[in-house]
C-alpha cells in the first residue's frame, strides 16, 4: 500500500532527476530513432523546392533568445535548401534581439566560403523597429522603412534591394515567429496575398493551424520536430535530429509516469472499497 | 486648462487623425492617402526605435533609484546598470556586429536566458504527472488528450503505428483550431473595441490619463 | 474605390464600430445599466487575500508583459483594474501586496494605483513604494526574479492576471511549489492549459476583461463589453449559418466574405 501511495503522488524532484537523465543520456550517446516526416513539414518544404533559381526570398524572425535553441535548427535547416535552390534572400528581424542569430547563421553555414556574395545574393536588414506598424510600412515601402542594412550600408547602394522595394516583389515569406505572428499575417500576408511558411516553437504551433486551413499559410515546422523532420527531408543530418532522441525519450518518460500514477490511483480507490 | 491638459488634447488629436487616415487608407484605393499613409507609418516606425531608448532611460531611472537609496538587494541593480551601459557603449563603439557585442549575447544572454527558460520542461513534466488524472470526466478527456498529444509529438510512434499521426492531426486539426478560431475571433472584436475606446478619448489608462 | 478583397472587412469593421460606439454612448449617457455575472475567479481572489490574513503572509500581483501599446494591451488594462481592486482589499485586511513588473510603462501606473487602493481603503499610510518592484523587461529574467521574490517573501497567494506568455507556467508553478492559492487570467490561449492544470482558478480569455469591468464599475467598459457581446452574438450566427449552408453545397456565404 505505501509503495502505491508513493507511485501515486511521486515527489518532484524524483520526476526532475528521471527527466535530467533521460535527457542527458540521448544527447552524450544518441540512440538514432526514426523521424516520420508530417505533413506540416512537408508542405513547408514543397513550398521552398517548387523556387525557380533566382527567387527573391523575405526571411524574417521575431522570437525571444531563449527559444533559439527550438528555432536555430530550423532557421540552418532552411537556409540550407534556400541557398540550395538558389534563392535571393533578404533577412530581418522583428525584435531587437533576432539579429546576432542571423550573422550567426551566416558564419555557421560559411556563406563567404560557399560563393554567396552579399548584396547580390543576400541581405541583412537588421531590426526594423514597430512591430505591426513596421511590418505595414515595410510592406508598402522597403526603402522608405529601412534606410540602412545591419551593417549601416544605405540599402539603394545593394544591387539585391533594387529589386526588392515593395512586399509584392517576394516570391516566398519566410518567417520564424513566435510572437507578432498574428501581426505578421495582417499586415503582409494577408493585404498582399503572398504565400508564407512559418517555423514555430511548440507552444504557437497550435494556434496557427486554423491559419493553414484558410490557406494563409502554406506550411509549418513545429519546434525542434518540424527541424528533424526537414533535415530528414534535405538528408541532413543536424542538430535538430540529434535533440529529438532526448526530446522523445522525454514525452516517453511523462506519458509513462502519467500512466503509473493513474494506475496506482485506481488501484488506491480499489483497495480502499475492499477494505471497507 | 493646465499644460498637461493641452499636452494630452493634442495627443489624443494625433492619434485620432492617423487613425483614422491609416484605417481609411487600408480599406480605400487612393494614391494621395496611400503616400500619406505611408509617411505616417514610416514616422511611427522610427518613433517606436525612440521608445528602446525611452525605455533605457526608464530602467536608468528604476534601478538608479535603488542603487542610490541602498534598496533591497540593490548589488543586483548595480549589476544590471552596469552590464546595460556596458553594452550600450560596445553596441555604439563597436556595432552590434563587433565580436565583443557578440561574445556578450552569445556567452551571458543568451545562456542565462535559455537556462531559466529550460526550467519549463522540468515544470511541465512534474505539473502534467501531478494534474492528468482520471478524477472527473473532464479529466479524463484531458489525461486523454494530453497522452495523444505527446504520442503524436514523438514522430517514432508514427513509425510504429501510423493511426497515432492520423489521431494526433485530426485533434489539432478539428477540435483544437476550433477552439482556437472562437479565441481569435473573441480576441479581434476585443482589440477593436479597445482602439475605438481610444480613439474616441474613452480609454482612461492610455496616454497617462486616470 | 474600395480595395479588392476588403469589401467584406469594411462591412464587419462598420457593423462592429456602430454597434460598439452605439452601446458606449448609451452607457455614457446612463441610458444603459449592463449587467455582468460575478465570475467566480473573483470570489476567490477575495477568499485568497483572506487566506493571507490568517496566515500572515503577503500576496504577490503581476500583470504579464503585454505592452500598453501593443494590441494586447487590454488585458495589461484589465490586470491593473483588477490590481486596484487588490490593493484595496489588501489594505482592508492588512495583508503585504507585493506587485511585480515587467512593463517600464506599467510602473508609474502601477504605483499610483496600488497607493489609490490603500487610499481608498483609509490606509494610505501603510503604502510602501518599495512593494512595486520593476524587476526586469526580458521576460526570463523578469521570471527569474519573481520566483525568487516569491520564493524569499514566502507568498500565501499569488494573482497573475493580464498577458502571459513563455514565463507563465514557470511562474504558476513556482506559486504551486509555495502552496500559495493562485488566480490566473489571460486571453493568450496557449498560455491557458498552463494555468488550468495548475492554478486553482482560472479567467479564460474575456473573462478577465469582465471582471476588470465588474470591479471597475466603469460604464464605459461596462458598456464596451455589451457591444463585444454583440458583436460575438453576429459571429456566432455566421459561423452557424455559414457551416450549415456549405455542407449542403451552398458558399455563398463564404464567398461574400471573400469580397
Amino acid at each position: 500500500m505505501g509503495a502505491i501511495m508513493k507511485l501515486r503522488a511521486i515527489d518532484p524532484k524524483v520526476v526532475y532527476l528521471l527527466l535530467f537523465i533521460v535527457l542527458a543520456v540521448p544527447l552524450i550517446r544518441p540512440i538514432g530513432l526514426p523521424i516520420e516526416v508530417s505533413m506540416y513539414a512537408q508542405r513547408f518544404y514543397n513550398q521552398v523546392e517548387a523556387l525557380k533559381p533566382g527567387a527573391l526570398v523575405f526571411y524574417s524572425l521575431s522570437f525571444t533568445v531563449a527559444k533559439t535553441v527550438e528555432f536555430y535548427p530550423q532557421m540552418v535547416a532552411v537556409t540550407q535548401h534556400l541557398v540550395a535552390k538558389k534563392a535571393r534572400i533578404v533577412y530581418a528581424s522583428w525584435l531587437v534581439d533576432n539579429p546576432p542569430l542571423v550573422e550567426k547563421l551566416f558564419t555557421d553555414l560559411s556563406f563567404e566560403k560557399r560563393g554567396l556574395k552579399y548584396g547580390t545574393d543576400y541581405v541583412h536588414l537588421g531590426f526594423i523597429p514597430g512591430v505591426a506598424t513596421g511590418m505595414a510600412s515595410f510592406a508598402r515601402d522597403v526603402h522608405k522603412t529601412v534606410g540602412a542594412d545591419y551593417g549601416g550600408k544605405p540599402v539603394g547602394d545593394l544591387p539585391l534591394m533594387a529589386e526588392a522595394k515593395k512586399a509584392q516583389d517576394f516570391v516566398l515569406l519566410v518567417g520564424f515567429l513566435s510572437i507578432n505572428f498574428d501581426q505578421f499575417v495582417g499586415q503582409i500576408q494577408t493585404p498582399y496575398k503572398l504565400p508564407l511558411v512559418v517555423g514555430t516553437d511548440g507552444v504557437s504551433f497550435a494556434g496557427m493551424l486554423p491559419y493553414l486551413s484558410a490557406g494563409q499559410v502554406m506550411g509549418i515546422l513545429n519546434s525542434m520536430i518540424g527541424a528533424a523532420e526537414y533535415e530528414a527531408l534535405i538528408r541532413v543530418t543536424g542538430k535538430g535530429t540529434g535533440y529529438m532522441d532526448a526530446q522523445q525519450m522525454s514525452h516517453f518518460l511523462i506519458i509513462a509516469l502519467v500512466i503509473v500514477g493513474n494506475v496506482a490511483m485506481i488501484m488506491q480507490r480499489g483497495s480502499r472499497r475492499e477494505s471497507r | 486648462m493646465t499644460s498637461i491638459d493641452l499636452r494630452r488634447d493634442i495627443a489624443y488629436v494625433i492619434v485620432f487623425i492617423m487613425g483614422i487616415i491609416t484605417t481609411v487608407e487600408y480599406f480605400v484605393v487612393s494614391p494621395g492617402l496611400r503616400s500619406i499613409s505611408a509617411d505616417v507609418q514610416s514616422w511611427a516606425t522610427i518613433v517606436a526605435a525612440f521608445s528602446l531608448g525611452v525605455g533605457s532611460i526608464n530602467l536608468l531611472r528604476i534601478h538608479g533609484r535603488q542603487v542610490v537609496k541602498r534598496g533591497q538587494g540593490y548589488y543586483n541593480n548595480a549589476v544590471l546598470l552596469a552590464g546595460m551601459c556596458m553594452t550600450i557603449v560596445v553596441g555604439l563603439w563597436g556595432t552590434t556586429s563587433h565580436p565583443t557585442y557578440q561574445f556578450i549575447f552569445f556567452n551571458i544572454l543568451y545562456p542565462s536566458d535559455t537556462a531559466v527558460w529550460s526550467l519549463l520542461g522540468f515544470y511541465i513534466a512534474s505539473a502534467a504527472v501531478r494534474t492528468l488524472r482520471i478524477r472527473t470526466k473532464e479529466g479524463a478527456v484531458l489525461l486523454v488528450a494530453g497522452i495523444l498529444t505527446l504520442i503524436k509529438n514523438s514522430p517514432t510512434m508514427g513509425v510504429v503505428w501510423g493511426g497515432f499521426s492520423v489521431i494526433g492531426d485530426w485533434l489539432l486539426s478539428v477540435p483544437n483550431s476550433a477552439a482556437v478560431r472562437g479565441i481569435m475571433i473573441c480576441s479581434a472584436i476585443g482589440v477593436l473595441a479597445l482602439g475605438l475606446r481610444v480613439l474616441l478619448r474613452q480609454e482612461r489608462t492610455s496616454l497617462g490619463g486616470r | 474605390m474600395i480595395a479588392s478583397g476588403r469589401i467584406a472587412a469594411l462591412g464587419i469593421l462598420v457593423v462592429g464600430v456602430m454597434l460598439i460606439v452605439g452601446v458606449l454612448i448609451l452607457a455614457k449617457k446612463g441610458k444603459l445599466s449592463p449587467k455582468i455575472r460575478k465570475v467566480p475567479g473573483l470570489t476567490a481572489i477575495e477568499e485568497s487575500i483572506g487566506r493571507c490574513t490568517e496566515m500572515g503572509r503577503p500576496v504577490h500581483f503581476a500583470v504579464g508583459r503585454s505592452s500598453l501599446t501593443s494590441p494586447n494591451a487590454a488585458e495589461t488594462i484589465a490586470g491593473l483594474s483588477l490590481l486596484g481592486h487588490v490593493a484595496k482589499l489588501a489594505a482592508q485586511y492588512g495583508v503585504e501586496l507585493i506587485f511585480t513588473n515587467q512593463l517600464p510603462e506599467v510602473q508609474p501606473l502601477g504605483e499610483d494605483i496600488v497607493q489609490q487602493g490603500f487610499v481608498a481603503s483609509g490606509k494610505g499610510e501603510q503604502y510602501d513604494s518599495k512593494n512595486v518592484r520593476f524587476l526586469s523587461s526580458f521576460a526570463m529574467a523578469y521570471t527569474s526574479g519573481a520566483i525568487g521574490i516569491m520564493h524569499r517573501e514566502k507568498i500565501a497567494a499569488n494573482f497573475m492576471l493580464g498577458g502571459w506568455y513563455a514565463e507563465s507556467l514557470i511562474m504558476a508553478e513556482a506559486g504551486f511549489n509555495q502552496g500559495a492559492i493562485q488566480v490566473a487570467g489571460t486571453t493568450q490561449f496557449a498560455q491557458l492549459p498552463f494555468f488550468i492544470t495548475v492554478c486553482d482558478y482560472v479567467l479564460i480569455g474575456e473573462e478577465l476583461l469582465a471582471a476588470a469591468a465588474y470591479v471597475s464599475e466603469d460604464q464605459v467598459q461596462l458598456g464596451s463589453l455589451v457591444g463585444q457581446d454583440f458583436m460575438k452574438l453576429i459571429a456566432i450566427f455566421l459561423v452557424l449559418a455559414g457551416a450549415l449552408l456549405s455542407t449542403v453545397g451552398l458558399s455563398d456565404l463564404a464567398r461574400l466574405f471573400r469580397l
